[in-house]
């Protein structure tokens, strides 16, 4: 039995602070907010310029913590990220100096450009939120959320994320254009204004304390055997799909029941049903399923046949 | 698979059971042309394809069998049975019915064919090809035949190519074909129900065979297989020890082994099976008294002793070879008694008269005069006797044959069907052996029947359709005999026979309702009999005690059916039954214990009818053919509709009403099962209503996508009108199906707000709204 929760509180304030930041992207909103309750990380596929990166650090404002991003080139190395030790010579010692890892939410921006090593240094700070360096075991924030953007039509230069990095973000999503009302919105907000597009505000709305009280109780969301037997049957399906590569590993199916937790919590509700499930099916399926084909809705098409093949239950 | 791909698949799929139909039509008649048989099968595969095209129009391939596919087939299996009807009359001869369910087969590989869009159906017609090529290969020897097995060949291997050709592009499938790429079955059941059941089938037979079930329950149950007994086809020369032709069987040759005329065995000088039999057991088994049963010549030169040397059976100092096999094991001798008097094969049941009696004098039956001369009796062709015929009432239909081999007869009596047709007794050529012992009892005329003999017989079945129809005024010969002596009909008894025969004036009809009233109105008893001092046992039988055994059925139906205006008469004989035949041997032993009683009746023309107006006895039925007996079914149906139009047409009605309403009257029955439920809970009772309004958007065409859950359907419902108590309603359902126990019921509702949100949601949302919206959103809702 949970705790009533109040959900119009620092979650309201949240939703409301990215939504002031990025205009017209409310259901994106509520995906990122769900990924977070549900201790995800999150990848953000779209053009550049679309708010990538105004929506992490509007995320981070809101939640008063530590922010860092990391732009990731060719020559960026694991060290840049993790941080690494130096030789001090007063002490005589060598004193390990902190990456941006050690933050609580890191934007890993064009992430694809960085090599395959760089990038595996994130493998175990985001599956186990720690790092090693030089053999010392050390520990990052349990709060620590990666958030990492790649640019879905450049390929030149760029390296593939391996499956196994993919299986560790939550989500892929996609923010995508503003509608005309939100553009117009936005070119008269930004009259007058600086650079940065939204302002922040002057407190943050849910501290780190409330927040991982908050994902305390989205774990204790109930998820009944029905609906984890309708999750399994889906998952299963994915492994035997002729048009998917790679099915969803039990990881990956942990990630669906938690994110689908979140959904149902944002709902207010404290128990899931299978339409929690459908409504994150495509964010949580299209980081980890190899999809044959290149085509822009291809992976929706494969999601949404799986979903319209398998029987829901009442 | 790749779509051109699966197209050619598809294709050589039905090349396939083209190919298998033609094997299958060239080996079904090998007598026919082949152009004959090629034209056959050339129709079958324009039809299951014409079939198909009309299917599958607008149908893409897809994992599901159409629901078109279900009667394409049905009608395909079912036309080779429907087209043996229409045989006979295009003078074709019919097919066995194997051959059938072989056509029936081939028609369904067919049909999958013509469906192999869906993969389950092109395995399984590939599987059914691969049975009937097979088949047809060693049924058959011809040419054709062979050659279409190698092009079949041919054909399954480009088959085979292209499956795994299709199974190699899944894997290297180009990116554009990603996309259109058909899913694989996700969900492979194992047929864990369907094993089951076969496994204690199965084992339960094992068990029933080992635990030694009769054997004659064994042999039922083997004739639950589907067989026609043979292909109909007859060589009078075969010889294979089983089924001889009948030149081999009949025939002179000693060698036979047929189990006819023994004589020919006893007299033969050359080894038979009788000497086999001899070294065995000893002697031979010959009954007393045999006498053998050997036309013989009236001339009484030819009747001399030939002085003849003896069979070598018979002759003393036989050899004993020590060479020959010994027995794997002792074997008793089987029990020689016989365990019947005669044994009858042929149709039964079956009256055979031994006695008649005509007269009741003071409640004695007296026989009818013996050693009557008429009919005489004249021989034809192949020794068949034939007595003279008295007339043709057309009251019967196609005649039966029986066979009755005596085994242990008594007396001069020769087991013969009523309304003989001719008869044949072994060899005997002469007719003077033959004479009646009385009015339709046939007998040897100065001798006892031997035993071993073989009686033949071929006798006119009565068709009761026809018996309404037929003139019953009694012949100025009846007329003069005399019948019921000395004694008076009951008053009581009259009454009872107008009660039973009521207002009817045909007199068949009246003498069927009087025995229909004796069958179903009284009881057969072998220990009641009629007290001592009675001086009327039909009126003691049928006011007072109204039970008693046969005689006293017969006796009473005799004496009623007089009083109808009819001729009758007793008789004692031999009752055939059914029950008593045995499958091992195909014959029905009949014994003393077989004596009955029946009644007689005689027609115009001087024939006698058997009527059975005891209980559990039934007369002979006629034989129909299958034509004819579906005919006289229909017309039977027709007659009857027109006697019962009022109560048929209201029924119908009914049934109409019922049939256009039904939804709605199930629907009526769901709701007031669920309004009269008071005391259940908040949770049943949401579920039960949102299940209720699941079967209404069912059945009216606004059904629930099974990849949508039941508060997502109701939300989209909701969009149609009445969206404020569909939402709550739509919210407290998911509540229901998922909320853990313990969880509140949102918005805190009370059961009663519940119970009246159901209601409002059950009556707002009926069966009429749903229909209409399905008009306007076209089907499926969401």
């Amino acid at each position: 039995m949970i705790q009533q929760v109040d959900v119009g509180g620092g979650l309201a304030r949240v939703r409301s602070a990215l939504n002031g930041a990025l205009r017209g992207k409310s259901a994106l909103v509520e995906k990122v907010l769900a990924c977070l309750l549900a201790q995800g990380h999150l990848l953000l596929e779209d053009m550049p310029g679309l708010g990538k990166t105004t929506l992490a650090k509007a995320l981070a404002s809101a939640l008063g913590c530590r922010f860092a991003r990391v732009q990731c080139t060719p020559d960026l190395l694991p060290g840049d990220i993790t941080g690494f030790s130096i030789f001090n010579q007063k002490t005589r010692e060598f004193e390990f100096q902190r990456g941006p890892v050690f933050s609580e939410i890191l934007l890993a921006d064009e992430i694809n450009r960085a090599t395959p090593r760089s990038q595996s240094a994130l493998l175990e700070a985001m599956a186990e939120r720690q790092v090693t360096v030089d053999n010392i075991r050390h520990a990052l924030p349990p709060m620590f959320f990666v958030i990492a953007t790649q640019n879905p039509v450049e390929h030149h230069g760029t390296y593939p994320l391996p499956e196994a990095q993919l299986d560790r973000f939550a989500m892929k999503l996609s923010v995508g254009y503003p509608d005309r009302v939100d553009e117009m919105a936005m070119l008269e907000s930004a009259v007058g204004e600086g650079q940065e597009c939204g302002s922040t505000p002057a407190g943050p709305p849910m501290d780190m304390s409330e927040l991982a009280e908050t994902q305390r109780l989205v774990r204790l969301v109930a998820v009944e055997a029905p609906v984890r037997g309708y999750l399994v049957d889906l998952c299963r399906a994915t492994r035997g799909h002729a048009g998917i590569a790679l099915g969803v590993s039990p990881r990956g199916m942990l990630i669906w029941q938690r994110v689908a937790q979140a959904w149902a919590f944002l709902d207010g509700r404290r128990y899931v049903t299978p339409d929690d499930v459908q409504a994150v099916a495509e964010p949580v399926l299209s980081v980890r399923l190899g999809i044959h084909g290149v085509e822009p809705k291809g992976a929706a098409n494969v999601i949404n046949g799986l979903m319209r093949q398998i029987p829901a239950p009442f | 698979m790749v779509p051109e791909l699966g197209k050619m698949v598809r294709r050589v799929t039905f090349l396939l059971l083209c190919l298998a139909a033609a094997a299958v039509e060239m080996a079904a008649d090998h007598t026919r042309p082949s152009w004959q048989a090629m034209a056959w099968a050339l129709g079958w595969m324009a039809a299951a394809a014409g079939l198909g095209i009309l299917a599958t129009r607008g149908v893409r391939e897809s994992q599901t069998l159409s629901k078109r596919a279900g009667p394409v087939l049905a009608t395909l299996f079912i036309a080779p049975f429907l087209l043996e009807f229409l045989r006979p009359l295009f003078g074709l001869e019919g097919y066995p019915l194997e051959l059938q369910l072989l056509m029936a087969l081939r028609n369904v590989g067919l049909g999958l064919a013509a469906f192999s869009a869906v993969p389950l159906c092109m395995r399984s017609a590939c599987v059914v090809s691969l049975f009937l090529v097979l088949f047809s290969v060693t049924m058959s020897d011809h040419p054709l035949t062979l050659a279409l097995l190698a092009a079949y060949t041919a054909a399954g291997s480009m088959w085979l190519v292209l499956v795994y050709w299709g199974g190699l592009r899944d894997v290297f499938a180009e990116p554009v074909y990603g996309q259109s790429m058909a899913t694989r079955p996700v969900r492979t059941r194992f047929p864990l129900p369907g094993l089951t059941a076969a496994l204690i089938l199965v084992s339960g037979l094992v068990a029933l065979v080992g635990a030694g079930a009769p054997r004659q329950a064994l042999w039922v149950l083997a004739e639950w297989l589907p067989t026609s007994g043979g292909t109909g086809s007859q060589d009078s020369r075969a010889r294979g020890g089983v089924n001889d032709g009948d030149e081999e069987a009949a025939g002179d040759n000693p060698d036979s082994t047929g189990n006819v005329n023994s004589d020919i065995f006893l007299d033969s000088p050359l080894p038979t099976l009788y000497d086999l039999s001899n070294d065995m057991f000893g002697e031979p088994f010959k009954p007393k008294e045999q006498e053998r049963a050997i036309a013989l010549d009236i001339n009484p030169e030819k009747t001399r002793e030939t002085g003849k040397a003896p069979p070598d059976s018979q002759r003393p100092g036989r050899g004993f070879p020590t060479s020959r096999k010994v027995p794997k094991k002792w074997r008793e001798a089987l029990s020689r008694e016989a365990r019947a008097l005669f044994e009858v094969e042929g149709l039964t049941p079956l009256h055979l008269r031994l006695t008649v009696f005509d007269r009741l004098v003071a409640g004695v039956w007296m026989e009818a005069p013996h050693r009557v001369a008429e009919p005489s009796i004249e021989m034809r062709e192949n020794r068949w006797m034939q007595p003279g015929r008295r007339g043709e009432p057309e009251i019967f239909a196609q005649n039966t044959h029986h066979k009755f081999r005596m085994t242990a007869p008594e007396g001069s009596f020769i087991p013969t069907p009523a309304n003989l047709r001719r008869f044949r007794v072994g060899r005997v050529n002469e007719p003077g052996f033959f004479g009646w012992a009385q009015d339709g009892v046939l007998a040897f005329s100065q001798r006892n029947a031997p035993s071993g003999i073989t009686v033949e017989t071929e006798a006119r079945t009565v068709d009761p359709w026809l018996l309404a129809q037929a003139d019953w005024a009694i012949s100025p010969v009846a007329d003069q005999e005399p019948q019921n002596t000395g004694q008076k009909l009951d008053p009581k008894i009259i009454v009872k026979i107008r009660n039973w025969v009521g207002s009817e004036e045909n007199t068949w009809l009246k003498a069927q309702r009087v025995i229909d009233s004796l069958r179903s109105e009284y009881t057969l008893d072998w220990d009641a009999g009629i007290p001592e001092g009675c001086k009327d046992p039909v009126a003691y039988f049928l006011l007072e005690s109204r039970r008693g055994p046969d005689y006293l059925f017969a006796t009473a139906a005799a004496t009623l059916l007089r009083h109808c205006g009819l001729k009758t008469r007793l008789a004692n004989g031999f009752y055939v039954d059914p029950e008593k035949y045995d499958p091992e041997t195909g014959l029905t032993p009949v014994t003393r214990d077989d004596l009955h009683f029946w009644v007689e009746i005689a027609t115009r023309d001087g024939d006698w009818l058997v009527v059975e107006p005891t209980p559990g006895y039934v007369v002979c039925p006629p034989v129909l053919a299958l034509f004819e007996r579906l005919l006289r079914a229909g017309s039977g149906f027709v007659d009857w509709s027109a006697r019962n139009a009022v109560l048929l047409g209201a029924t119908f009605a009914i049934a109409l009403l019922v049939f256009l309403w039904r939804r709605e009257i199930v629907d009526r029955f769901y709701y007031l099962a669920l309004s009269m439920k008071h005391n259940i809970g908040i949770r049943p009772r949401l579920m039960q209503t949102a299940r209720i309004l699941e079967w209404r958007g069912r059945v009216t065409g606004c059904r629930r996508r099974p990849c949508q859950s039941g508060s997502a359907w109701l939300v989209d419902l909701a969009q149609l009108g009445d969206t404020e108590d569909m939402v709550v309603f739509a919210r407290l359902v998911a509540w229901a199906a998922h909320a853990p126990d313990g969880e509140l019921c949102p918005s805190y509702l009370t059961g009663g707000a519940v119970k009246e949100l159901s209601s409002r949601i059950l009556a707002h949302w009926g069966l009429s709204r749903l229909r209409r919206a399905a008009r306007v959103r076209g089907g499926e809702v969401g």
